[in-house]
């Protein structure tokens, strides 16, 4: 056994039986089951862990938790790994990071030299010029840049989130946390209790025999209570408006972390402290550390810090360490006790602490100095739920202030005391949530009384020497090597804002994101600019208080996918794939262009399923069509179906379709398939805002129906063969519609329309016989030729025709008279949505319209959204639409151009993405085939 | 209340923000989000309704251009207590009108929209 691996302690948390081993920079080793990282390699001596940010200085543990800035390692694939936190696994490949060529040799350490140089700005002065050279400075400075290695061939793990509706969250889970939970349980909520460490305990793990006591007793009180869920190694993210609290769960057996959203029907916040460095030259050596740093490692992993030790102590914490170091054996070579005005002026060594000078000039040799000057207030959360923590000069510490009635704080928070006192409060905090959650719950289910909020017990607070800077200059800011010369220097330059020096000196914004560093650099900022701490206020803390990992706000995916019924048909005859929207749709199943010759003269089927489907039912239903569609709907007779446009209030069109009268008071609504959902909002919307008194029940059901358009001269025959309905041209016309049974199934309805321009009828069936009528279709149509077409054909023939598609043809300022149907906007009508913008659209002319149109050359399809340019290059409109028309075996169009060049004939230029010009005719029809009709009414 | 710097407190002559600037978006849903108890479905987090925000009652058909589009695109954009529309369209699917304040996000009074013609 290593010599810094002490003899047993009593709140060890290893297990010598289990040896665990390991690798660090390639070198095996080896530690116990229950060390971590930073522990193991402690326990073998090791007291570099990384090279600083800038100046690649050695660094070693500093504070041995989460947050320590200086123990960031690449772990396998994983770069940026806590090593003070992350336990040691079996066979784990621990490295160095931000090192070039080794961790020992690190050239890049001739950064030292030229500190002088790499003052605050120094990037943003010195790399400003020329900019020809940013490509260049790039990637110099990219390779200095700190961070660990990415490997992009990892395989991508699992996330998960869960949901969970505690009455009562507890985050922080030392004495003050684990009495709250013990006491709110016991009072009858339902309680999560959320600790950052591995285990329960905060300070008491690494704390005396009276401490541990203590420990056991609040662990065996947990235990007790079921009500009780113990989150450990885990950690609150955030907090939002109405206690909306994302808890990060690490390390979990399954899934590499979990993300816990937890509706908290009050939060209790026991985050306590985090000690806080002293600032003095050297005070970065390895060998530098806190008190509770040397307490973790002596206590809880059994490993001896250093050999011989200066202590500088202004509290507790720091003395506890002395009786600690002593105890494993450490020589203590001197104490130097802060109350009584002693401290430290600096440190030196080469690759470590060496010697010790203190403010009385002694010089001490030590290879370890231990620092208790006081604490941070872990505020973060109390921010968030719009507390401002205040400065306490007695405390030497920020307390808080002020929380809203579902928030209360305990322990560090609040104050000081004994372990008893700590739990005391805790305790009456713990009730005191319990009561309020239980308010909170009757207001959710409808009570308005609201309770008293109740007395919370104060806590006292312990007289603390204020200590930030010795009489020298040293690190601040770790994660960043920012100095307190240079937040000096920034002030000095005019940054006399702690939010314009943090950004310049970039204090705070390294991995450890303020926890450590904050108040150091408030306070030497502070001293910059002669104001007291008292005076710069608080910190604002924003989520998330910890890293989270991108996957795990992702969790799993869980987008919804859309497929008609008949999806299985499609896969297995090769159809491409086309994504829109939530559905996916055959593209086409091989030749577009074949499955429209095949449809023009034969016969040709299309999966239309994800087309909006609505059920409109009542006597109101013709007022409630007369007001979202801008044409009449008043007289349509049974059995008629009629296309309709709708637009919004700003006369902007957002959707298109055909409604039919089923029945008498039994309509049938479509829509397009996007605007399937927005059409059912906006209708529900006028009916229940505007219009509740009409006689109207509205039922979606597009996925209720699977629907099939039959397409082609021969449509007539094939659908005959599958039903009794008379198709008749007299009797069934076009724009009709008819209910009835087709290939054995009822409830099925068809109407008669063109979207393809040529006769069909499009057959709607309930969802679960789809793939069934598709299948009798293809097999009753073998000998007609019948040919499945997809949605590539389907545009083709639609633009053939010159039908717009509503979001392609149009935009987001195309209002109803913009696309060629002034025919049916009915101005005569009293009212309909966005009624009055048409009007003035009209009255002021100069819109742009949609026109068909050709290219000289047949052979050029000029891209859509290719511009149309008049003789002086000016936009004139642009292409919206373009294919090659297997039916005209040339190039066709649809274009929005300005009102001048509107008209049939216009001579137009189209300019092409490669700058060549293509010359174009707007044709008289919108439609570029068949513009009578003639085949739609066979 | 988290996103608000400690600019406003009196004494403060530099407000301090030492954390991540931007908190997480509310995009997808994941994290901030409100309880709104619905009258028919009980407590229900915020992303089950659509917001369609102030209450703003549509004039006649026969205004003048800017009454129209004082209705269309004009807010009142209040500081405190509002009047607003939500649609419950991952639940009941009813239009309910919320009194809600925008700044402590405070929520007094929830009601199916029943039948006024705002």
């Amino acid at each position: 056994m290593s010599r810094y691996r002490l003899d047993p302690q009593p709140g060890e948390v290893i297990d010598r039986s289990k040896t665990v081993s390991f690798t660090w920079n390639g070198r095996r080793y080896e530690g116990f089951e229950g060390d971590t990282i930073a522990s193991a390699l402690a326990a073998n001596g090791v007291r570099v862990l990384s090279r600083s940010f800038k100046y690649h200085r050695r660094r070693g543990l500093l504070t041995a938790t989460y947050h320590d800035p200086n123990a960031m390692v690449q772990v396998g694939d994983e770069p940026n790994v806590r090593a003070a936190h992350q336990v040691l696994n079996e066979g784990m490949e621990v490295s160095a990071q931000n090192v070039w060529p080794s961790l020992s040799l690190d050239l890049k350490a001739v950064n030292q030299l030229v500190s002088p140089f790499l003052s605050p700005g120094f990037y943003y002065k010195t790399f400003m010029a020329p900019r020809a050279l940013w490509p260049w400075y790039q990637r110099v400075l990219g390779r200095f840049a700190a961070g660990g290695v990415v490997n992009p061939e990892h395989h991508s793990a699992e996330y998960d989130h869960r949901y969970a509706h505690p009455d009562v969250l507890v985050a922080g889970g030392g004495p003050a946390g684990m009495a709250a939970a013990i006491a709110a349980a016991e009072s009858g909520a339902s309680v999560i209790l959320v600790e950052e460490e591995p285990a329960l305990g905060g300070h008491l793990r690494f704390g005396d025999d009276g401490d541990l006591q203590a420990l056991a007793n609040l662990r065996a009180a947990i235990e007790a209570q079921t009500a009780i869920e113990v989150m450990t190694d885990a950690v609150v993210a955030g907090r939002y408006d109405h206690n909306w609290v994302s808890v990060v769960q690490r390390d979990m057996a399954h899934v590499e972390e979990r993300l816990v959203l937890a509706r908290a029907k009050h939060l209790v916040v026991a985050a306590g402290t985090l000690e806080r460095p002293y600032v003095f030259k050297g005070n970065d050596l390895p060998g530098v550390m806190l008190s509770t740093a040397a307490r973790r490692l002596t206590n809880l992993y059994a490993v001896k810090p250093g050999d011989k030790a200066v202590v500088l102590t202004a509290n507790q914490s720091g003395d506890a360490a002395v009786a600690d170091l002593e105890r494993a054996g450490v020589e203590i070579a001197a104490v130097l006790d802060a109350r009584n005005g002693e401290t430290v002026v600096e440190a030196s060594g080469r690759k470590g602490v060496q010697t010790v000078v203190d403010s009385s000039g002694k010089r001490t040799d030590a290879d370890l100095l231990v620092t208790a000057i006081g604490w941070t207030t872990s505020t973060a959360l109390l921010n968030m739920a719009g507390d401002r923590p205040v400065y306490e000069s007695r405390a030497a510490r920020f307390l808080s202030s002020s929380l809203p009635l579902n928030v209360l704080a305990t322990g560090g928070l609040v104050g000081d005391g004994t372990t008893d006192q700590l739990i005391e409060h805790g305790s009456a905090v713990g009730r005191a949530a319990a009561r309020r959650a239980k308010t909170v719950k009757a207001t959710w289910q409808g009570a308005t009384s609201h309770a008293a909020p109740g007395e919370i017990p104060t806590l006292d607070v312990d007289d603390h020497p204020e200590l930030f800077r010795s009489t020298t200059h040293g690190f601040v800011d770790y994660s960043e090597d920012v100095t307190s010369k240079d937040l000096l220097a920034a002030a000095e330059e005019g940054y006399d804002s702690i939010e314009l020096a943090k950004r310049y000196t970039t204090a705070g914004m390294g991995p450890v994101q303020g926890k450590v560093e904050a108040v150091n650099a408030l306070a030497v900022h502070g001293e910059a600019i002669g104001a007291s701490l008292l005076e710069t206020s608080t910190t604002t803390w924003r989520p998330p208080y910890a890293p989270i990992r991108l996957g795990t706000l992702a969790g799993r995916n869980r987008e919804p996918l859309r497929h008609s019924p008949i999806q299985p048909w499609h896969e297995r005859h090769n159809a491409k794939p086309l994504v829109a929207g939530q559905w996916i749709r055959p593209d086409h199943y091989g030749d577009p262009e074949a499955e429209v010759r095949a449809v023009r003269s034969g016969v040709g089927i299309i999966d239309v399923s994800p087309l909006g489907k609505i059920d409109l039912r009542g006597t109101d239903v013709p007022r409630l069509l007369e007001f979202v569609y801008v044409n009449k709907w008043s007289k349509l007779q049974v059995g008629k179906v009629r296309y309709g446009v709708m637009c919004a209030e700003d006369g902007v069109i957002m959707d298109d379709g055909v409604t039919g009268r089923l029945g008498h008071d039994r309509y049938m609504m479509s829509t397009t398939s996007g605007g399937a959902g927005g059409v059912w909002n906006w209708l529900d919307d006028w009916l229940q805002t505007s219009f509740p008194e009409w006689d109207v029940k509205m039922t979606a059901v597009t996925d209720g129906y699977a629907s099939i358009n039959v397409a082609g001269p021969n449509s007539r025959e094939l659908v005959g063969r599958l039903t009794e309905i008379d198709l008749d041209a007299d009797r069934f016309g076009y724009m009709e519609v008819r209910t009835g049974t087709v290939a054995g199934v009822t409830d099925c309805f068809l109407w008669r329309i063109g979207f393809t321009g040529e006769l069909s009828y499009e057959i709607h069936v309930p969802a679960g016989y789809g793939l069934w009528l598709w299948e009798n279709l293809i097999e009753f149509g073998d000998d007609l030729g019948v040919t499945a077409f997809g949605v590539e054909a389907q545009r083709i023939m639609r633009l053939e025709k010159g039908h717009f598609i509503v979001g392609q043809d149009t935009d987001g300022l195309t209002q109803g008279f913009g696309v060629g149907i002034d025919w049916a906007i009915k101005m005569d009508k009293p009212d309909f949505a966005g009624k009055p913008e048409l009007a003035w659209q009209k009255e002021r002319g100069g819109y742009p319209r949609l026109v068909a149109v050709q290219t000289d050359d047949p052979t050029v399809v000029p891209p859509e959204a290719s511009q149309i340019i008049d003789a002086s290059e000016k936009i004139k409109g642009r292409i919206t639409s373009s294919r090659h028309s297997p039916t005209l075996e040339r190039s066709i169009c649809l274009a929005q151009v300005e009102e001048g060049l509107a008209q049939g004939g216009q001579r137009l230029n189209i300019r092409l993405p490669d700058g060549t010009t293509v010359a174009a005719t707007v044709m008289a029809d919108q439609a570029h085939f068949d513009p009578e009709g003639t085949r739609l009414r066979v | 209340m988290a996103t608000r710097s400690g600019a406003s407190r009196t004494r403060t002559t530099h407000a301090v923000s030492l954390s991540v600037e931007t908190p997480a978006d509310s995009r997808g849903g994941a994290l901030v989000m409100l309880v709104i108890v619905c009258p028919n479905c009980g407590p229900r987090n915020d992303n089950e309704f659509n917001f369609r925000g102030e209450v703003i009652p549509r004039p006649s058909v026969d205004v003048d251009p800017a009454t129209w589009r004082r209705y269309l695109y004009m807010r009142g954009n209040t500081s405190g207590w509002q009047r607003e529309r939500w649609f419950h369209v991952s639940g009941c699917r009813r239009f309910l009108n919320i009194e809600r304040n925008n700044v402590t996000n405070e929520i007094r009074m929830v009601a199916e929209v029943g039948g006024d013609t705002t």
